[in-house]
């Protein structure tokens, strides 16, 4: 055990966390000069795009020192908000970590959030600073960050570059020397952290741990405590490129479980492993069952793939246990499903693996936070569809989910960014200095809030500099309302929606000024009316069709008029009719776009 | 059925609504003349030895030729191409240019039919439209026409034009048909993108057209040109029967073309290609005997799209037959049952297994057709 480290590695966004770890794997020969590539832990097509990794991972590598071989394990953390509950499982697996910050951009949001997980695990923290090898890094002005946020000797951050390799022996002797070996007793009941899971096609949901205390064997009969299911380990291992199995692992390991299971909800991510025979009376601490917060119908474009939709979805799950759905129809877009997601990038990546793994053309409603429905008889209905509210006759009242909002920007940009904060119905909590012109601000606000376009609002005001982090603190008492949209009367249930009562009015206006660009004239006048129950807050017309008709047909203009008319039709097909109008699909989506 | 195509692209001046590729200046005329000889040369092979029925001058403005570029730019043509006896040349021409000693000597040369862009009998919309003649000119450049023998004219009259009142519409369709000339090519005014006119309505410094205006002139011109025998045989032509324009059916009926000059577009039948934008480019590539155009392979889909598209705006309509034999059954069954809700509007009747566009439909002509097609 004393020979183990484990550890992971915490950065913003593209501070340089995959490519760090491309070059740990590589000072340590974890991979042949074959199997290297850029961000090796990237495993999807997404991550790698993206360059923000999704799913977390895991992989050990033997480090030599003086003779002796030591096993290191870096667990891979998820780069986004949206999971920051898989993050502070991966934390809790180990004993150090690396924070990793860019010495162009210095300390930022997720920094930060992702350090206080790390310093309340006492995890050892080894600062990094990256990137020193561009033109425009301010070393010593991060430096002056970190010294600030760390209260650590300066001589203790690292510069380094995981793009040229320099500082990284330094980086591998720091995880030798300061991270502490894990403690734990080999002869304690066994306790495992779950602290991921993968799914193979072969072999079924695979589980990777980190034994906190006791040994595990291959063949064992184990309990997961949470879920309270039993299963025979088939296999266990570590975990290098490849799965590599042992007979027996022991406290301080990381390493995976094969056991049959079949479904991604048998395994929850912080749950607890076992021995049958001898059970620990201690789970370990933290585990939570995350409740995706934000939903929205996802249908598919051709209403025959349905249930090849329904499939896709199940298969995505296998590897996203975080990932919800129930079927639900609507009228306007027919069958399809509420999907509940963790944020709202998650909802992005999941269309996103929809349309690439699975070739699936799906239209996507607008999204909505869930929502807590109290009835005058005192029951709480969970309301994931603004159509899914108890009539108003037993309707108490609604809770709606706060989130606790960390900005970090530069100080010039903070007048604006109060005001967006504050129109977006938030509460100033606290306010702090960093340095002299850096600036975290922390607000309570509702996750309705964000979830439109506060994160494109923030962006632009700030130039960009402004980063952004939250997490979910609890539910409030909101006044709400549900804002329906009429197209010549009928109202259009995908984009029906439940809203502050004070924002009902701005918004129904803009909505309906917003679905007049969107829907095209048709043979006949369309009226577009935002409405309140029933009373009509907004009104559009967008006036009939009356002549669509070229007046020129000759040689060069039978090309370019196809190629108009072939994409015209490319948008009709993608057109859902409600009562009589043709409505396009990005006017389902419309209510993101307004400004 | 095969035709040439010939673009000269220089004008007088620049009509406002125009986004045709045309030059306001004629110092490259005779390097352009010299180029266009190149490329008959150059695209010889094209056509693949069919017989050409018909040789257009478009443009820009072809009757700013002199007599002898014609003459060359002819015998240059009968050199490279085989050329029916009964080939029907059009030239596209302006009224300022008709005097009665061009027209004499035009009638010297092999051009048999002549298109005058009249456009309107009222100043005020000449002006509007920033034409370069007067409605004078016009009159006397049609009589002088007919005084130099040529019977087979054409017009061009555009309507929609803020201006043109119906009854002032009305009596230009009069005038037209008073002067006893068989063919007319009347045009729905368009606002194209980038043009002056686009750029002097979004300013609001021209009046805008109105769509309910132009809707009621079509409908008078169905109206008038059908109550005087013409056919409607295409959704901006109208004919005598017999007069028919041989070089635009060519367009309408999928038959082949050359296109030659800048701009100028070709169709072999599944690919269409074009010449660059662009005159001196195209005038330089005279030195290394070669020509530039763009590209582009139909795939089976594009051909029948291209083919209801222009032959559902034509007299003779979408021959279901011919999509059969051509495309297969499956297209038609496609088609068939894509169209029914318009058969059921009245935009669309079927007879004898074709496709036809009611009055009502031509109107719709574009979304109809885009309803139809495949992707
Ligand atoms: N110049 C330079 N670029 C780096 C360095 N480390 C990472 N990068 C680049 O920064 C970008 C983000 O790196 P990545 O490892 O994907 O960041 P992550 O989002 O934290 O995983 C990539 O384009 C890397 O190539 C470095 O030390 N120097
Ligand atoms: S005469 Fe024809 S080509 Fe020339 S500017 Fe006018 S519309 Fe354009
Ligand atoms: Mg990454």
């Amino acid at each position: 055990m004393k020979n183990i480290r484990n550890f992971c590695i915490i950065a913003h966004i593209d501070h340089g966390k995959s490519t760090l770890a491309d070059r740990l794997l590589q000072f340590t020969h974890t991979l042949t000069l074959r199997e290297q590539k850029d961000q090796v832990l990237d495993s999807m097509d997404l991550e790698r795009e993206r360059g923000i990794t999704i799913k977390s991972h895991a992989i050990q590598m033997e480090y030599e020192h003086e003779g002796e071989i030591f096993v290191f394990n870096l667990i891979d953390t998820p780069g986004h908000v949206d999971f920051s509950y898989e993050v502070s499982r991966s934390i809790a697996a180990c004993e150090g970590a690396l924070l990793v910050v860019d010495a162009t951009q210095g300390i930022q949001a997720q920094t930060i959030s992702n350090l206080y997980l790390a310093l309340n695990h006492d995890l050892e923290i080894i600062p990094v600073l990256n990137k020193v090898d561009m033109d425009n890094a301010m070393p010593d002005e991060v430096e002056d960050q970190i010294v600030e946020l760390l209260g650590c000797p300066r001589e203790d951050i690292i510069r380094a570059s995981a793009k040229t390799g320099f500082g990284v022996d330094v980086i591998l002797e720091a995880i030798l020397n300061r991270i502490p070996a894990p403690k734990g007793d080999p002869d304690a009941p066994l306790q495992a952290l779950i602290f991921d899971s993968v799914f193979n096609s072969f072999r079924g949901i695979i589980a990777y741990f980190r034994i906190m205390q006791g040994t595990f064997s291959k063949g064992d009969h184990v309990k997961f405590i949470a879920t309270e299911k039993e299963y025979y380990a088939d296999e266990i291992g570590v975990l290098k490129l490849k799965q590599v199995p042992r007979k027996t692992m022991s406290a301080g390991d990381v390493g995976y479980i094969i056991s049959g299971i079949k479904t991604s909800s048998e395994v929850k991510v912080g749950d607890t492993i076992t021995h049958v025979s001898r059970p620990t009376t201690d789970i370990v601490p933290g585990f939570e069952i995350v409740k995706p917060m934000v939903f929205a119908g996802i249908y598919p474009v051709d209403a025959d793939d349905y249930e090849e939709l329904r499939s896709s979805i199940e298969k995505l799950q296998l590897n996203d246990a975080s990932l919800v759905f129930e079927p639900e129809s609507s009228m306007a877009l027919g069958f399809g499903f509420r999907c509940g997601f963790l944020g709202l990038l998650h909802m992005e990546i999941i269309q996103e693996r929809l349309d690439r793994e699975f070739n699936m053309d799906v239209i996507t409603t607008v999204p909505n936070v869930s929502f807590k429905a109290y009835t005058t008889a005192k029951d709480m209905v969970e309301v994931h569809n603004p159509s899914g509210l108890p009539d108003a006759t037993y309707l108490d009242y609604i809770e709606e989910p706060y989130i606790i909002a960390q900005i970090i920007s530069k100080s010039e940009y903070q007048g604006a960014i109060m005001t967006l904060c504050i129109e977006k119905r938030g509460v100033l909590k606290n306010q702090v200095y960093l340095t002299s012109d850096r600036v975290e601000i922390t607000f309570e606000m509702p996750l309705s809030e964000i979830i439109f376009d506060f994160y494109d609002k923030l962006k632009s005001l700030s130039r960009g500099y402004a980063s952004f982090d939250y997490h979910i603190e609890g539910w409030q008492r909101a006044n709400l309302v549900k804002l329906d949209v009429l197209l010549n009367g009928e109202s259009v249930d995908a984009l029906s929606m439940l809203i502050h009562r004070d924002n009902a009015y701005t918004f129904g206006r803009k909505m309906c000024e917003k679905l007049q660009e969107l829907i095209p004239r048709q043979q006949f006048d369309i009226a577009i009316q935002a409405a309140i129950g029933a009373k009509i807050i907004a009104r559009e017309t967008v006036k009939a069709l009356r002549k669509d008709v070229t007046a020129k047909c000759y040689g060069g203009d039978i090309s370019r008029k196809r190629k108009l008319l072939e994409k015209q039709k490319k948008g009709k097909k993608r057109m859902r009719q409600v009562g009589n109008v043709e409505v396009p699909q990005s006017a389902f989506l419309a209510i993101l776009k307004l400004d | 059925m095969a035709g040439i195509y010939l673009h000269i692209p220089f004008c007088k001046q620049k009509c406002h609504y125009c986004n045709f590729f045309s030059i306001a200046s004629v110092r490259n005329k005779a390097a352009f003349v010299d180029a266009l000889c190149n490329e008959i040369e150059v695209q010889h092979n094209y056509l693949e030895k069919e017989t050409v029925n018909t040789i257009y001058f478009g443009g820009g403005t072809p009757s700013m030729l002199t007599i002898d570029e014609l003459n060359r730019i002819l015998h240059r043509l009968h050199q490279y191409f085989t050329i029916a006896d009964d080939v029907e040349i059009t030239l596209e021409s302006n009224p300022d240019d008709l005097t009665p000693e061009y027209l004499q000597a035009l009638r010297e040369t092999e051009v048999n039919r002549l298109s005058i862009g009249v456009q309107s009998f009222y100043d005020d919309d000449l002006t509007y439209l920033n034409r370069v003649h007067s409605s004078e000119k016009a009159i006397a450049a049609i009589e002088q026409s007919k005084l130099a023998g040529f019977n087979t004219l054409t017009f061009d009259l555009i309507y929609g034009i803020p201006n043109l009142t119906d009854e002032k519409w009305r009596s230009n369709i009069k005038r037209f048909l008073d002067f006893g000339i068989n063919h007319l090519s009347a045009y729905s005014l368009t606002i194209e993108a980038r043009t002056a006119l686009s750029h002097l309505i979004g300013k609001g410094k021209l009046p805008p057209v109105d769509e309910q205006q132009s809707i009621r002139h079509f409908k008078i011109l169905i109206e008038e040109m059908e109550k005087n025998g013409f056919v409607h045989y295409e959704i901006s032509n109208f004919a005598k029967p017999g007069f028919y324009s041989r070089h635009n059916s060519i367009y309408w009926i999928g038959g082949h073309y050359l296109g030659l000059g800048p701009s100028a577009h070709s169709f072999n039948g599944v690919s269409r290609q074009w010449n660059v934008s662009n005159l001196s480019q195209y005038i330089d590539l005279k030195d290394d005997r070669k020509t530039v155009f763009e590209k582009e392979i139909l795939t089976i889909d594009q051909q029948y799209n291209e083919y209801v598209m222009t032959s559902l705006r034509t007299t003779w309509g979408c021959d279901l037959e011919h999509i059969r034999n051509v495309f297969g059954s499956e297209f038609v069954d496609y088609c068939l049952t894509e169209v029914e809700k318009y058969i059921i509007q009245n935009k669309v009747v079927r007879r004898e297994n074709r496709l036809f566009l009611t009055n009502t439909g031509k109107l719709f002509a574009d979304g109809i057709a885009s309803d139809l097609f495949r992707q």
